[in-house]
């Protein structure tokens, strides 16, 4: 495989593991949030400075920015979760821009806006497609557990939901640091796939992004957002269409999906293991549906 | 001869305001273990106001709560259902994202044990509970008549099975203490009868006490084994259905003279 190919693959697979957080958050949650980059953001900055100043080993970088983002979205989330969502948007959005201040002013360790050089590639394609995995395995654990369910629930019901018996500020809590975890090591992955960082990588733009993918995927269907994922992160960079463009077909996509789509490309489908295995042996165990009495 | 019952359910002197409304005027409720009971009166009388408050979605200005003993005034909505109470709601509320399994499924969440780290990781134990739930949430939906409709969104359910509904999820939690806002409303007289069966059955096989708001007189009158009759916040009635009939205060607030 040539290096640009596999190069783009590990971009890719990179952008999927933040957007599984985002799933997780914005789809099944319904809690809109535009501080998925700033978690990125620590975990790459953390695991690169720990490794270039401290000479951490990157696994050790990783799962200490890890921490670090856990700490930070502890006290975010404390803050900001009992707020209702539209604000919730606002305030995330707020933390997004802070930590990236943070960068640019605290240069004597984060080099300021020019960012941080020579940062080793030791990211490869296989270790990325691991983590993705595992991370997929893990989202899909959450949505078919009483996680997924007590999430939806708030998605449509908050109240309903708490008198239901779900303390929701916890759950909600909860959801908001493992999806800054998949952000934090999305962001670890990058800061060593793309030999620098700087501060404007980790753009509000980017934050959108990961909306946009959800959103156009579905925010019911993990194959759908995983299927966006991959379309609108891989369809730019074999196009090569300008970053300039880039906002713009975003903003149509958002358009198109909410008149014609408004669950999303997927809606509610998934596909799952036993549907496959059901192709494989052709159409030996077609309907096995619960229940069956009839109405 | 049974035991004197005790009580479930107290509220002591509650008061709700609204800014200059009092909705709720004092109220004093002693709900005994195993009844089967309503509260009936006029629109706006504070009847729901008074579901809130005992299911925690309001704060009472006055007064407290007790349920088996223990405040619960100033608990919140979860905490109180972990406790033992549900409810339905007057205006349905069920969980459109989730289908009708799932939506009865939820509620039984409150008891199930894993933890979020377990349930991401899909531990053995997980899976264990989870096909618990799934048999009980089959029992429930089989009580209300819902077996066959698993799959089926709320949203496209007919009113009727809609009611169905979020009756079997209020009875998931599995409470000591049912409330019903309204069960029959927008229900025809058939689907009436049925709730009726429905609500005698769950207080007695499922060995419930059941506090319901109901316009229906019939019904109330039919099911009901004690009455609170609120108006313009306050409690002017109590007692049983035929002793509540011949209270001349009840004729003049629903009669208007």
């Amino acid at each position: 495989m040539n290096s640009y190919l596999a190069s783009i693959l590990i971009f890719t697979g990179i952008n999927l593991i933040s957007v599984l957080g985002m799933f997780l958050l914005m789809g099944l949650t319904g809690l809109l949030s535009f501080g998925q980059v700033g978690f990125m953001a620590i975990g790459a900055y953390v695991t690169a400075i720990s490794y270039m100043r401290f000479g951490l080993p990157f696994g050790a970088g990783l799962l200490l920015g890890v921490g670090v983002s856990l700490l930070v979205g502890l006290v975010i989330g404390t803050v900001t979760l009992k707020l209702r969502n539209d604000y919730f948007a606002l305030a995330t959005y707020g933390f997004a821009e802070v930590i990236k201040n943070v960068l640019i002013y605290f240069s004597g360790y984060t080099g300021g806006s020019m960012g941080v050089f020579g940062i080793p590639a030791i990211v490869t394609l296989p270790m990325v497609i691991v983590i993705f995995l595992a991370a997929l395995v893990l989202c899909r654990n959450f949505k078919v557990s009483k996680l997924g369910r007590n999430s939806l629930a708030i998605r449509n019901d908050e109240l309903a939901a708490k008198v239901m018996g779900i303390n929701t500020f916890k759950q909600k809590l909860l959801v908001f640091l493992f999806s800054a975890v998949f952000g934090s090591v999305a962001g670890s992955l990058l800061a060593f796939s793309t030999y620098y960082i700087e501060p404007n990588m980790f753009n509000w733009s980017k934050s959108v992004e990961l909306i946009v993918i959800v959103f156009f995927g579905g925010i019911n269907s993990l194959t759908g957002v995983v299927f966006a994922g991959m379309a609108l992160t891989l369809l730019p960079e074999i196009l090569h269409f300008g970053a300039e463009w880039r906002m713009v077909i975003y903003t149509a996509i958002i358009i198109v999906t909410m008149i014609y789509r408004p669950t999303g490309l997927f809606g509610r489908w998934e596909l799952s293991l036993s549907q496959i295995l059901g192709w494989i042996k052709g159409r030996r165990k077609s309907a096995v549906g619960r229940g069956g009495q009839g109405a | 001869m049974k035991e004197q019952p005790k009580t479930l359910l107290q509220m002591n002197n509650v008061t709700m305001r609204f800014g200059g409304v009092v909705a709720v005027n004092g109220v004093n409720i002693n709900l005994s273990e195993g009844r089967l009971a309503g509260i009936i009166g006029p629109n706006g009388a504070g009847k729901t106001t008074v579901f809130n408050l005992i299911s925690g979605v309001y704060d009472p200005v006055e007064g407290d709560i007790r349920f088996r003993d223990q405040v619960i005034s100033g608990k919140s909505p979860s905490e109180i259902t972990h406790l033992g109470i549900a409810r339905t709601f007057q205006n349905i509320r069920l969980f459109k994202g989730l289908n009708v399994f799932d939506n009865v499924k939820m509620a039984t969440n409150c008891r199930t044990e894993y933890s979020f780290m377990e349930g991401v990781l899909g531990l053995p134990r997980v899976w264990r509970q989870e096909k618990e739930s799934a048999a009980e949430v089959e029992r429930y939906l089989e009580l209300v008549g819902l077996l066959g409709y698993e799959n089926t969104w709320p949203e496209n359910l007919a009113y009727g099975l809609q009611r169905k509904l979020e009756l079997a999820r209020a009875l998931a939690t599995k409470p000591a203490l049912l409330l019903l806002d309204e069960p029959a409303a927008g229900l025809n007289p058939t689907e009436i009868r049925e709730l009726m069966d429905i609500i005698r059955r769950i207080h007695k096989e499922l060995d419930m006490t059941i506090l319901l708001i109901e316009h229906h007189m019939d019904m109330v009158m039919d099911i009901c084994e004690e009455l609170w009759v609120m108006n313009f916040g306050k409690v002017i009635a109590n007692g049983d259905p035929e002793h509540i009939q011949r209270e001349p205060e009840v004729l003049r607030a629903y009669l208007g003279s």
